[in-house]
């Protein structure tokens, strides 16, 4: 048994995905990553996670419709929304996310949210 | 002034089931159901909003809702879209999840898209289910005013009909300071000998402040319910007061009628005076589907006696006898049938010499000739559906 804290990435961007993966392994979270919000929700219904990293600007499924699904399946998930654009914080439908990171070169408002949501 | 111009979204709450009002409720939700023989009940509500000015109107229905859905389409289908202006019946889709509404929070919750597409500053949230005018622009003025999170109208009750419904506590700033769904012994009104506070129903939310709770209520495991849950989450937190309907323009006339027996006593309250021209006043006209009927006819060789009572368009009365009751229109009534304190809906047929007291006929009912309702109630209790000690026959019985 371990006690360490499951992370889903879901996110489209490939080198966005393998960074986070890298850092949150480093700082000891098992990390598992989905590429799309269809894919995210298929691994959330197949496995457990503690917390999960949300892109919003995807193909196919955005964030902010995956968030409502996220919150429909799993009630207490929390979900940190992890977006380039700062301007979807002032949409009604991703205040159900517990926090929103806007995304930077610097992982350390990302890394301190999450670490916040899981102590 | 009219809140046309305002950035003010409204829903109403349309999708009671009205178990109790069975079988009234077997083809219709409670909205839908007949009142006075030609209204809906969601005509009052609906009335207000366009009187008052709110004409950007979701109603959001989910059970047997084909009934209130027609309503909607041949009575309330005029507001110009091009005015941006509209009243929209909006289905429970299961668009954010494989769940229906599970409670009054959860249907606004599940349409948080529609205050994304509008992003009103404030949103008004009302049920369908009452009886009862009221003029808008008073409660919002105080909720700006006030500066409130959340303006919830309520009004004064006697003790022993309080804990049917949500009770309250207000202070001299019109503060509450405590709200619990249906207590068991519900708290008085300082300084009153035996009168509560309850809720109506009638919110008006800073749509902020009601985005958060609604986001906060759906992570828990409640009943996300306006009443039980989004209410007493709010109160320490957010500013929540309450408006006095008793001190408004029409603040003496408000009625639930959850049940057969209160549903009768309200429809019959309407023929008194008191109730007539409270509901129903020129300056404040209730809408209702308006059909192509000719004018009533009342015919036969010796005069129709009627007393105390409405006949809506398109009946057809015959030497008889109406006392004390509110005939639909397009109903047909014959020689020397007696009709007393009863309630009879649209396109009824009613033989002749027949006597009916004190029963409730739902549309499209068909009684043939000799028929005796309300006379002897061991007999009734063997041949018909009784509620409450009434009558009531469903739509399309045919006797």
């Amino acid at each position: 048994m371990t006690d360490k804290k499951k992370l889903l990435i879901i996110d489209d961007d490939k080198n966005m995905r393998e960074l986070l993966e890298l850092e949150f392994t480093d700082l000891g979270y098992l990390v598992n990553t989905a590429e799309n919000a269809f894919k995210g929700l298929q691994c959330l219904k197949d496995e457990i996670a503690d917390l999960v990293i949300l892109d919003i600007k995807m193909p196919g499924m955005d964030g902010i419709e995956a968030l409502e699904k996220i919150v429909s399946i799993k009630r207490e998930l929390p979900v940190v929304i992890h977006s380039a654009y700062s301007h979807f914080k002032e949409n009604y439908l991703t205040w159900s996310a517990v926090a929103y990171v806007v995304k930077s070169g610097n992982l350390d408002q990302l890394i301190q949210t999450v670490e916040e949501q899981l102590r | 002034m009219l809140l046309l111009n305002k950035k003010v979204l409204t829903f109403i709450l349309a999708g009671g089931k009205g178990s109790r009002l069975y079988p009234l409720t077997r083809d219709r939700s409670k909205p839908a159901v007949f009142f006075a023989a030609r209204f809906r009940i969601i005509d009052f509500v609906l009335s207000s909003c366009i009187n008052s000015g709110l004409r950007q109107v979701y109603l959001l229905t989910q059970t047997k809702s084909l009934s209130l859905h027609q309503h909607l389409r041949k009575s309330w289908n005029f507001l110009p879209n091009a005015l941006s202006e509209f009243i929209a019946p909006v289905p429970a889709q299961q668009r954010v999840s494989e769940e229906w509404y599970s409670g009054t929070a959860d249907a606004i919750y599940q349409n948080l898209h529609l205050l994304e597409d509008h992003r009103p500053e404030h949103v008004f949230i009302l049920s369908g289910d009452h009886i009862y005018n009221m003029d808008f622009n008073e409660l919002y003025h105080q909720h700006i005013e006030r500066g409130a999170d959340l303006t919830m109208s309520v009004l004064a009750i006697k003790k022993e009909e309080a804990a049917s419904f949500g009770v309250l506590t207000m202070d001299n700033e019109l503060n509450i300071n405590s709200f619990i769904e249906k207590p068991q012994d519900p708290s008085q009104i300082p300084g009153e000998t035996d009168e509560c506070h309850i809720n109506m129903g009638i919110y008006l939310f800073k749509t902020d402040s009601l985005v958060r709770m609604l986001v906060d209520d759906a992570r828990k495991t409640t009943s996300h319910d306006f009443g039980k849950n989004i209410i007493p989450a709010m109160l320490g937190s957010y500013r929540v007061n309450g408006f006095s309907f008793e001190n408004s323009r029409f603040g003496h006339y408000w009625r639930d009628v959850g049940t057969i027996r209160s549903y009768y006593n309200a429809n019959m309250e309407f023929l008194s005076q008191l109730g007539s021209r409270v509901v129903c006043t020129p300056e404040w006209p209730i809408k209702t589907v308006g059909t192509p009927s000719p004018p009533s006819f009342f015919g036969g060789s010796t005069a129709v006696s009627i007393k105390n009572s409405t006949v809506d368009l398109g009946s057809h009365l015959y030497n008889c006898h109406i006392h004390n009751s509110l005939i639909g229109g397009g109903v047909t009534i014959g020689n020397d049938t007696l009709i007393e304190n009863s309630i009879i809906m649209t396109d009824c047929s009613i033989g002749r010499n027949c006597t009916i007291r004190n029963a409730i006929f739902d549309k499209a009912v068909t009684i043939p000739d000799n028929i005796q309702i309300g006379c002897d109630p061991k007999e009734d209790k063997d041949r018909f559906f009784i509620s409450d000690g009434i009558v009531v026959l469903p739509r399309n019985y045919i006797l």
